[in-house]
C-alpha cells in the first residue's frame, strides 16, 4: 500500500468525524481542516501520522491470538 | 501528612484537558485515603513547587501539563522543574503526564535515584476518545496506589492500553487507536527499566561497567539533546572526554 493510499484513507476517516473533532499533537490543537491541511503540507507531520497508522497495523498483525 | 504533590496548571485548551485528567487521579486518591497537595491552575508556580518539594523530601510528585525534553511547564507557561532544579526530584517517585520529559529530565532524575514515569516524545491524542486516553494516562498511578510495584504498573498499563486500542478499533476510531499505540511506545518508567541511549560510547560503557556506573561516566551531547546549543569549544571538549574514556576502556 502506498503512502498516498494511506493518506487518502486517513482523510476519509477524518472527514467522517464530527466538526468538534480535534487532534492534539503536543501543544498543537488541530481541527479537522487544519489536520488535513497539515497532513498535505508538512512532510514531517505526514510521515509521523503514516508511521503511527503502520505501527498499529504491525501491532495487530504480530499479536498472538487468544488460546 | 501528604504523600503526593499534584502540579496541574491551566493556560490553554490542552491544559484544560490535562487538568481534568489530574482531577480523576485526585478523586482516586480521595477514595483510597491517600493524602495530597494540589497546586492547580495559577498556583503551579516554580516558587511554590520548589518550596513544597524542599520542605517535603519524601513525597511523590505528579505533573499534568505541557512538558518538553528538559522541563515541566507550570503557570504562566514557565518551567517549574527543569535541569537547574532537577535535584528536587532526587529519590522521589515522579509521574509526568506531559510531552517528552522522559528524554532528558527523566534520565537526569533517574540518575539521582528517582523513579520516573513519563513519555520520551510528543504525546498525541484525539478528542473522540478522551475517556480512553484518560484511563491510559492515569492507570499507572492508580495501580501504584493499589500497591503494585512500578514494573507491574507499567505492565498493567500496557495491558490496559491493548484493551483500549481494541475497543477504539471496534468503535471505528482507528486514528485514536493509532495515537494510543504511539503513546504506549513512548511510555517509560525508569526504575522498572533503564533509559536507552543513542551514544555508542555510553552503550559500550554500560556493557562494560553496568547500568549504574555506565550512566555516570560522562554526559553525551546527544543526551543533552536540544537542551542548549553546543558551541564548537564544548564539542571539542566533549570529543576529548570521549577519547579519554575510550582510551581508559581500551587499556583496562
Amino acid at each position: 500500500m502506498s503512502e498516498k493510499t494511506i493518506i487518502k484513507s486517513i482523510e476519509k476517516h477524518i472527514n467522517s468525524q464530527n466538526n468538534e473533532w480535534k487532534f492534539i499533537y503536543g501543544k498543537e490543537v488541530l481541527t479537522k481542516q487544519n489536520f488535513v491541511k497539515k497532513l498535505n503540507k508538512d512532510k514531517k507531520f505526514r510521515a509521523f501520522v503514516v508511521n503511527m497508522v503502520i505501527n498499529l497495523s504491525v501491532d495487530i498483525l504480530t499479536r498472538k491470538g487468544e488460546e | 501528612m501528604p504523600q503526593w504533590l499534584m502540579i496541574r496548571p491551566i493556560f490553554d485548551d490542552v491544559t484544560e484537558l490535562t487538568f481534568d485528567e489530574a482531577q480523576d487521579v485526585l478523586d482516586y486518591f480521595k477514595e483510597k485515603g491517600v493524602e495530597y497537595i494540589d497546586l492547580g491552575a495559577d498556583e503551579a508556580t516554580r516558587e511554590k513547587v520548589e518550596d513544597f518539594l524542599h520542605s517535603n523530601p519524601n513525597i511523590g510528585v505528579l505533573h499534568y501539563d505541557h512538558g518538553n525534553e528538559s522541563s515541566w511547564i507550570g503557570s504562566n507557561e514557565q518551567p517549574v522543574v527543569d535541569l537547574e532544579n532537577v535535584h528536587l526530584l532526587e529519590k522521589r517517585e515522579c509521574y509526568a503526564n506531559n510531552c517528552s520529559s522522559a528524554k532528558a529530565l527523566g534520565v537526569e532524575a533517574w540518575k539521582i535515584g528517582a523513579v520516573y514515569w513519563g513519555y520520551k516524545d510528543v504525546f498525541v491524542f484525539t478528542t473522540d476518545a478522551l475517556e480512553e486516553f484518560k484511563q491510559f494516562v492515569n492507570n499507572g498511578i492508580k495501580r501504584r496506589v493499589d500497591g503494585f510495584s512500578w514494573k507491574e504498573c507499567l505492565e498493567k498499563t500496557k495491558e490496559v492500553a491493548t484493551l483500549l486500542i481494541d475497543q477504539l478499533i471496534k468503535a471505528g476510531k482507528g486514528l485514536a487507536a493509532s495515537c494510543l499505540r504511539w503513546d504506549v511506545d513512548i511510555l517509560v518508567c525508569y526504575n522498572a527499566e533503564s533509559p536507552e541511549t543513542d551514544c555508542p560510547l555510553r552503550k559500550l560503557a554500560i556493557k562494560i561497567f553496568g547500568e549504574e556506573k555506565g550512566w555516570h561516566l560522562f554526559r553525551s551531547h546527544k543526551e543533552k539533546g536540544e537542551i542548549k546549543k553546543i558551541s564548537g569549544l564544548e564539542r571539542t571538549a566533549h570529543n576529548l572526554s570521549l577519547f579519554s574514556w575510550a582510551k581508559r576502556i581500551v587499556f583496562l
